[in-house]
């Protein structure tokens, strides 16, 4: 049509456009012409970001994910006390301290049984869960995505294998399979941060805890690896599903013919192109993985001596029956509301990434410039 | 070939609107559309892609898929001689006409059948609803009949197939069975073999005719192919965007074209009664339904067009018994 | 017929290589158990040199991996994984603590298929309603919820404010016949166990299958939606067909990705099992093998992991073959 489709602005989209023109500027840097070559790639930035501003649930969803990521960096250093009980003891008050509500005693959400405070634990907690989050995912998804992309594309007896691989790996309820093998790796890890100095100082500075305790994050690591094992398998298969479909396109054909190699089609060719699910995916799992690595904290509960959510309504739940239910809400609210957000923000992105409800969010972006009248060619 | 004026009407559309409410905007797909299919006869609609001949025959069992909605018009059915408007009854009234007095036959038979069920059971459900069996085992062997009947090799074996293990080919046998289960007493058939190969297609068009002449049935046969059309028709309504721009017994369009559309349509394809020496294109596309051009729709695409076409809209005039033409040339 | 049992073969010569891969991935855990578990299991610093030398011994713990490999395949294959806490064999331990697991996982899925199922079909027929946004919320809320969380709320309103409930043993029947609980107690008509057994799981079930609900609910609805809006549910009401019968279409073309999702949903309850059972205080085998993780006791961790998986891998194999009956598509 000839008329003219012109995007209707709102005040998010002048920030998007900013954010999108800084993006570009970076590129520029490394890559000079990368603007002008892609100019469509940039232009679909843009309306999948027009698109996510007229989602009020996607931005809720990414304003409660990014306030996870906020308050999981800076956490440790603005809670109001240490999350050891050392401070108590030094007051010498751990009569008052103990298991006071919400409120008393200047705990904003009450204290343990340890007469810490809650906040300040649930802080520190917000650090390990965020370390989980960005140790599990990159690496599972790195290792699932090499495997699928093997598999699917050069198919045959290897694709048969690495996914008969996969199979064995699905078939362990995920839960399950972490809480074996994190089980088994706790003490070899902390032997091997005990033998380290180095570890120890990057592992302290990491989760946000005092050299001393470096020791105690081996159960939270071992956590890590045993996710690791568990995160891969949907990737692998995901690729792999996706490969297939991209490579009977042309354009892997004709890389072919020109001779670049299979390394190269992989990686640079058909990667970018069955990125999108595969960062929806992503993004839904955000949440799996903080939901997870909480449950198994849970469940090894006095085995992990530091601030981690999963853990702490571990230990507060014995007080549960004697009505103390701050050590239990508390600690799962901070754990629902951080999965829900990525977990609303996965959502919308499918929404607007799924070619099947793709067309009805852009008409509702576009507004026709103006209609000409009785069209011509 | 009597007039058919003389014959009596089966339906009659009457100043039918058909629009569909989309994101884009509203789509103007049927406008101003009037005709009558008589008893007994073959009546043909042909027109691009999008022009609103399959909208058009799914207003007749009151079945516009949705976004679309009827908004306006009459389509009077002659039950047993009392003409009823279809676009008026309840809808267990319509139920009761779809598929035993208003059967379908659709163009893609692979989607249109439920891949879960195996297509005996899909003939005789279609029996069983209607009443026109007593049970399924009188059902079961009805659908055997009907199989043989279309042709299907083997049939017995047949009816007990699910419909990924035919070939596209007897699927729609199995449609077109399922479409004469009940004796209609008008059978639609919507681009019935284009999603077929050409020497199956020829089968079935020949099948079609048989059946239509051997049960008495009344054909309303929507096609994109004026080859068809000469074969297989007695009347034909042309369409272009939505609009019925000449309407005439078949062999009156074919000799005597009068609409530039109809005109360009014949030059477009190879013409069975008149030798052209070449093929041309209609210059230009089909509209956009949601901003139609205003005047005649087919004004900026005709080497005719005048100040009047822009204007106004022409209406739909006789210009000799039985021929009618929406054309500002032939309106005085 | 055939079809299926060519299909039943196949799918049983992938089930094998499946099979092996979880021994030794099972194995594999074992493998990663740190050095010595020897002398927790004598009983810690004090433990007697000689025990000690004799568990390593009898355990193969200091002998190269494709020997400790054998050994674990024989245990499991003979039963002779000792527990070393307590001498049972492993494997007779959790097998006896499978029943109560069975009744748990029993009740979480009574809850998917009977809430999920319903709501995901009002939803779809009665689209932004009320009903529509819940199940839409649930299917979000419901897997961001920690369920260890969802259980404690729940004892606190109903143990601790209410006192409705009870979360201290499991009522048995009198008669074993199953050894799972509540089917004894049906089997032998002690209604008041039952009703005790209801009693006692509703919660840890509800709360077990409180996210798989949205998640049904949720598939449920988009691909019933997806089947009322496909051809085949066009055509059937092109052909008239009753209402009744055209849901019967729609809802039976729905569930076919349900039973898949079922069978996921299965393995996600069986992971969430240990969860739920340390929070309601449930005697199963997820309780056991948290257990075992604080007593070091990894055989039994190991026989309860292998086991589970067993459990889940036959499950599967148990919906692809259902699968096959629902679908015909599959079967080829």
């Amino acid at each position: 049509m000839s008329a003219e489709e012109v995007y209707e602005k709102k005040i998010l989209d002048r920030f998007s456009d900013a954010l999108i023109a800084f993006v570009v500027k970076i590129i520029t840097l490394f890559r000079k012409d990368w603007a002008k070559r892609n100019k469509s790639r940039i232009d679909e930035w843009r309306l999948m970001l027009y698109a996510l501003n007229r989602s009020p649930i996607g931005i809720a969803g990414l304003v409660l994910g990014l306030g996870f990521v906020i308050v999981g960096i800076i956490g440790p250093w603005i809670a109001p006390h240490s999350y050891d009980f050392s401070y108590i003891m030094a007051t010498g008050k751990f009569k008052e301290y103990y298991l006071a509500p919400p409120g008393t005693g200047g705990a904003l959400l009450g204290t343990d049984d340890l007469g810490r405070d809650l906040l300040s634990l649930l802080l520190y907690g917000a650090r390990v869960s965020l370390m989980a989050t960005v140790l599990v995912l990159p690496i599972g998804i790195t290792i699932g995505i090499i495997i699928g992309l093997i598999a699917g594309y050069y198919g045959g007896a290897v694709d048969e294998i690495l996914m008969r691989l996969t199979d064995v790996f699905l078939a362990f309820p995920g839960l399950i399979l972490a809480l074996a093998f994190s089980s088994a790796l706790t003490q070899r890890i902390a032997l091997a941060i005990a033998h380290s100095q180095f570890l120890t100082s990057l592992i302290s500075s990491l989760f946000g805890v005092k050299p001393v305790d470096a020791l105690n994050v081996a159960p939270i690591l071992s956590i890590i690896v045993a996710l690791w094992i568990v995160w891969w398998p949907g990737y692998a298969r995901m690729t792999r599903g996706l490969t297939l479909q991209e490579k009977n396109n042309v354009y892997v054909e004709a890389s072919k013919a020109l001779g670049l190699s299979s390394p190269s089609i992989m990686f640079r060719h058909i990667l970018p192109n069955v990125l999108g699910p595969i960062i929806v995916m992503m993004t839904l799992d955000i949440g799996g993985v903080i939901l997870t690595e909480a449950g198994l904290s849970f469940l090894m509960g006095a085995m992990v001596k530091i601030p981690d959510w999963g853990a702490i309504v571990q230990a507060g739940s014995q007080y549960l029956v004697q009505g103390k239910w701050w050590l239990v809400i508390f600690p799962g609210l901070a754990i629902l509301i951080s999965v829900l957000g990525w977990n609303l923000f996965g959502d919308s992105l499918r929404d607007i990434l799924d070619p099947r409800t793709r067309r009805s969010i852009e008409f509702k972006i576009k507004k026709r410039k103006k209609i000409e009248k009785g069209e011509k060619q | 070939m009597s007039g058919p004026q003389l014959r009596e009407p089966l339906i009659e559309v009457k100043d039918l609107y058909v629009y569909f409410y989309t994101y884009a905007g509203i789509v103007k797909a049927i406008e101003d559309m009037t005709f009558t299919i008589y008893k007994g006869e073959k009546f043909c609609m042909v027109g691009e892609t999008g022009c609103g001949k399959s909208v058009t025959s799914r207003a007749l069992a009151n079945i516009v898929p949705s976004p679309g909605r009827i908004v306006k018009g009459k389509v009077i059915y002659y039950r047993d001689g009392n003409p009823v408007n279809i676009l008026e009854l309840s809808e267990e009234q319509l139920r009761e006409i779809r598929g035993k007095e208003i059967a379908y036959i659709v163009q893609d038979p692979s989607s249109a059948l439920d891949p879960l069920y195996t297509i005996g059971y899909q003939i005789v459900e279609t029996m069983i609803d209607h009443y026109t069996v007593k049970d399924w085992k009188e059902g079961y062997k009805r659908a055997v009949e009907l199989l043989r009947e279309v042709l299907m090799p083997d049939p017995e074996q047949r009816i007990r197939n699910y419909p990924h293990e035919l070939s596209g080919g007897q699927r729609q046998r199995a449609v077109i069975s399922i479409g004469l289960s009940n004796m209609p007493r008008l059978l639609i058939a919507d681009e019935p073999t284009s999603s077929l190969d050409v020497t199956v297609q020829a089968q079935l068009l020949e099948l079609l005719r048989r059946l239509v002449r051997e049960h008495g049935l009344t054909l309303f046969l929507i096609t994109h192919d004026m080859g068809v059309v000469a074969e297989m028709c007695d009347r034909v309504a042309v369409l272009y965007a939505g609009n019925i721009v000449e309407l005439a017994p078949v062999d009156e369009i074919f000799k005597n074209p009068k609409h530039p559309y109809t005109m360009g349509l014949l030059r477009a394809v190879p013409n069975p009664q008149a030798d052209i020496e070449k093929l041309e294109p209609i210059p230009g596309t089909i509209p956009n339904l949601i901003y139609p051009p205003p005047g005649c729709r087919f004004h900026p695409r005709c080497p005719f067009a005048r100040d009047a076409c822009k204007r106004e809209k022409p209406p739909l005039v006789e210009v000799s018994p039985g021929h009618y033409v929406r054309c500002w040339l032939h309106a005085e | 017929m055939a079809d299926i049992k060519r299909f039943l073969a196949r799918r049983a010569l992938t089930f094998i290589p499946t099979l092996i891969g979880v021994t030794f991935l099972a194995y594999i855990i074992a493998f990663a158990i740190p050095a010595n578990p020897a002398q927790a299991w004598a009983g810690g610093i004090k433990a007697n040199p000689e025990v000690v030398a004799r568990i390593i011994r009898e355990y193969h713990l200091n002998d190269p991996w494709y020997v400790q490999y054998y050994y674990f395949m024989k245990g499991i294959l003979t039963n002779s994984i000792i527990d070393p806490r307590w001498g049972y064999p492993v494997m007779t331990y959790m097998l006896s603590r499978f029943p109560i697991t069975f009744q748990l996982t029993l009740f979480a899925l009574f809850f998917l298929i009977v809430l999920g199922i319903p709501l995901g079909i009002i939803s779809a027929l009665k689209k932004d309603s009320w009903i529509d946004a819940l199940v839409r919320t649930w299917a979000l809320v419901g897997v961001s919820v920690p369920i260890f969380w969802l259980g404690y709320i729940f004892i606190y309103i109903f143990f601790y404010q209410l006192g409705w409930i009870n979360i201290a043993g499991i009522p048995y029947p009198k008669v074993h016949i199953t050894g799972v609980p509540i089917i004894d107690a049906l089997l032998s008509g002690e209604w008041n166990i039952v009703l005790e057994n209801i009693k006692r799981f509703i919660l840890p079930g509800f709360t077990l299958g409180f996210a798989g609900i949205g998640v049904i609910a949720r598939l449920v609805r988009n691909s019933f939606l997806e089947a009322i809006s496909s051809d085949y549910i066009y055509f059937a009401r092109m052909r008239g067909l009753k209402y009744r019968r055209i849901m019967t279409h729609a809802l039976r073309n729905a569930l076919v990705p349900v039973v898949t999702v079922l069978g996921l949903q299965f393995g996600g309850l069986l992971g969430g099992a240990p969860i739920t059972e340390t929070v309601f205080s449930i005697p199963g085998m997820g309780r056991a093998m948290v257990d075992a993780i604080f007593s070091m006791d990894f055989p039994l961790l190991i026989a309860g992991t292998f086991l589970v998986a067993i459990i889940y891998v036959i499950t599967n194999l148990i919906v692809d073959i259902l699968y096959a009956v629902i679908d015909p598509r599959v079967r080829f």
